[in-house]
């Protein structure tokens, strides 16, 4: 970005560039990234203040489609860590909403989500689903066969790319924690 | 008078409609391709054209140097991290680069990404999996030693734990000069990155493609547009049929 700057400071026409430029900069779609929960206070809040280590979880073979078929897309990354004692999981996932990814942790317990919280959200609507009212309709949820949620989870209006990240995130989980069981 | 007036009114209406009617066919197509931007993706398209990121002036150099890892090139442009001439990730500035076999590490203050030996990206640790910020990376052995808070940090070999350590005796791996043909490749991937058709649209229909006189051209218009409606209702009142009772 410095480099976009200091040419357009060095064009010929550098006023009406530079203009151009800084107003680019200012009117782009900026990242705003708010934390609402910290991944290590969402871990203690899960584990009663000491969470265990962390394990790893490769997204390989039939777990990598499986995984692709529910996001839609590819996982953007080939391994993820967890945290899980004998009753329950914890998973931090990422997707996009519409632009920037949005953060999820997910616990679940006896093969259905127990908690379900937004760590961090960082596109410019549907914060909405940061909220309580939202977060707790996937309690109880579990996978079906299909591997969709087993229950209804609402929409927001104005939000529904951020809900439906939420609900795929959801679906990722529960299929993780069963693939982590089977394992 | 009233007479004299009508006809000044309808003469400026006419001549006033023929002067903006360019303007409002721009701002007619641009506000409905803005109005259909998610459906047209217009945010997700960048903008290829060399013409009109000039007019933008965006530029990105080619960058010098990189991290050769075996055949393969990690280097930064554009804020964007590559592997050869394939991007991987936005990321902040790189400090190192190590082979961890099989994988390759990147780091940056806040956070590592490691890639496979074919550049996919097999996972991003942030501050709350490493002690941060990194200031230096080495390796040795099967472990990855990170520089971080005044002290030196070990780590095991899946990168889950990290312990105090001793400093590394080895050198960090050092950036060589990129191929010229691989660093204009990927300044040109960048600056192919950079803007959108939906800034650029934006851009027009507010004027501000043209700087700061358009916005203000623009405003005239706006204002023009205004006075037409104005001028329009007036001489319809004027000159409709009295009703007679």
């Amino acid at each position: 970005m410095v480099s976009i700057l200091a040419s357009a400071i060095s064009s010929k026409r550098q006023g009406l560039r530079l203009w151009l430029v800084l107003l680019t900069l200012w009117a782009g779609p900026a990242m705003a990234e708010d934390v609402y929960l910290s991944q290590e206070a969402f871990l203690a809040q899960t584990f009663d203040g000491t969470p265990p280590q962390p394990r790893l979880m490769w997204l390989t073979g039939d777990l990598r489609e499986q995984v692709s078929d529910i996001l839609g897309h590819p996982p953007r990354v080939a391994r993820l860590r967890y945290w899980s004692d004998e009753r329950r999981s914890a998973w931090i996932l990422e997707e996009i909403g519409k632009e920037h990814p949005i953060t999820m942790g997910f616990v679940v317990e006896d093969g259905a989500l127990s908690a379900t919280r937004v760590l961090i959200y960082r596109e410019s609507r549907g914060w909405e689903i940061r909220h309580d009212f939202f977060t707790r309709q996937f309690e109880r949820l579990g996978l079906t066969e299909q591997h969709h949620l087993s229950g209804q989870v609402d929409n927001i209006s104005g939000a529904t790319l951020s809900v439906s990240a939420a609900r795929r995130m959801a679906r990722v989980a529960l299929l993780l924690d069963q693939h982590r069981q089977d394992s | 008078m009233s007479h004299s007036l009508r006809v000044r009114v309808r003469r400026w209406h006419r001549s006033a409609g023929a002067v903006v009617a360019l303007f409002v066919g721009v701002f007619v197509v641009s506000g409905i391709l803005i109005n259909h931007a998610p459906q047209l993706e217009l945010d997700q398209r960048h903008v290829a054209s060399a013409w009109v990121l000039d007019h933008y002036g965006i530029q990105i150099a080619p960058p010098q140097h990189g991290w050769r890892i075996g055949d393969n090139w990690i280097s930064q442009s554009g804020g964007r991290i590559y592997f050869n001439r394939q991007p991987v990730e936005t990321s902040e500035p790189i400090i190192s680069v190590a082979a961890l076999d099989p994988m390759i590490v990147i780091a940056t203050r806040q956070s590592l990404l490691l890639l496979s030996p074919t550049g996919e990206l097999i996972e991003q640790l942030d501050s709350a999996s490493l002690p941060t910020p990194v200031q230096a990376m080495h390796v040795e052995g099967e472990h990855l030693l990170l520089h971080a808070a005044n002290q030196w940090w070990q780590s095991d070999r899946d990168l889950l734990q990290w312990q105090p350590g001793r400093e590394p005796q080895a050198q960090a791996m050092a950036r060589s000069a990129l191929p010229s043909a691989l660093a204009q490749a990927i300044a040109d991937h960048a600056r192919s990155h950079e803007l959108t058709w939906l800034r650029v649209v934006s851009d027009i229909h507010s004027g501000r493609i043209l700087g700061p006189w358009g916005v203000l051209l623009m405003d005239a218009v706006a204002v023009v547009l205004g006075l037409l409606a104005a001028s329009g209702l007036w001489l319809w009142l004027r000159t409709a049929p009295r009703r007679h009772h």
